[in-house]
């Protein structure tokens, strides 16, 4: 059965039951279409990675706050 | 989020072989949150998608303590210890990033002062294709 889809030894898949059956998915198949979406998603707004990169800096602060009790300074950039 | 943006890119890439399990991956809860949150605002129909993708991601979640995010902090911004700290913390040979600006950029005090190489991602794929050929 594996070799009739595809899948090697050790392939990871999702098992998703449906009405007609059971859906069995190669999890690279599903990551590749949810980063595919997101990325899509993200072109849409006209953002650029170095945007990205730069808007969850400004989440890390408080974050590292809640987190692990450090609170930054204005030194901390 | 660089796996994401680009298709055919070296942090896809990266992510991908992590799902073989060519490669060991590594994760900080910190990383997670962040990108749910800088996602949720800039663009928040992401969020349902960003959920499935962490189901199936296999990385292992390494949160450091907080005693190691202020040790690592001693040398490198506050902002960036939790980062370095979990990869230390998960004995991490490279830290693959694409924040030139903030980690790159100090790659060589990082390594002299944690052992962890700080690179782009297709340096690590390099690395790898070089380590498995013949």
């Amino acid at each position: 059965m594996r070799k009739n889809l595809g899948l090697k030894k050790g392939d990871l898949v999702a098992i998703t039951e449906t009405p007609g059956g059971v859906l069995i998915t190669p999890q690279e198949v599903i990551a590749t279409r949810a980063l595919d979406r997101i990325g899509e998603l993200l072109r849409e707004q006209g953002l650029t990675l170095e945007e990205l990169i730069e808007s969850g800096r400004e989440e890390r602060g408080p974050l590292i706050e809640e987190l692990y009790g450090i609170k930054a300074t204005n030194q901390d950039h | 989020m660089a796996a994401s943006i680009s298709t055919t890119g070296a942090g896809r890439e990266l992510v991908l072989r992590g799902l073989r399990g060519a490669l060991k991956l590594f994760i900080s809860p910190l990383v997670v949150i962040e990108s749910e949150r800088n996602l949720q605002k800039k663009a928040p129909r992401a969020i349902p998608v960003f959920e499935i993708f962490k189901q199936v991601l296999v990385a292992s979640s390494v949160d450091p303590s907080h005693r190691m995010v202020l040790e690592v902090a001693r040398a490198v911004a506050l902002k960036d210890a939790p980062i370095v700290a979990a990869a230390r913390r998960a004995r991490a040979t490279y830290l693959a990033t694409y924040d030139q600006k903030h980690l790159i950029s100090q790659r060589q005090m990082i390594q002299a002062s944690f052992g962890i190489s700080v690179v782009f991602p297709d340096e690590v794929l390099k690395a790898q294709e070089l380590a498995d050929a013949p």
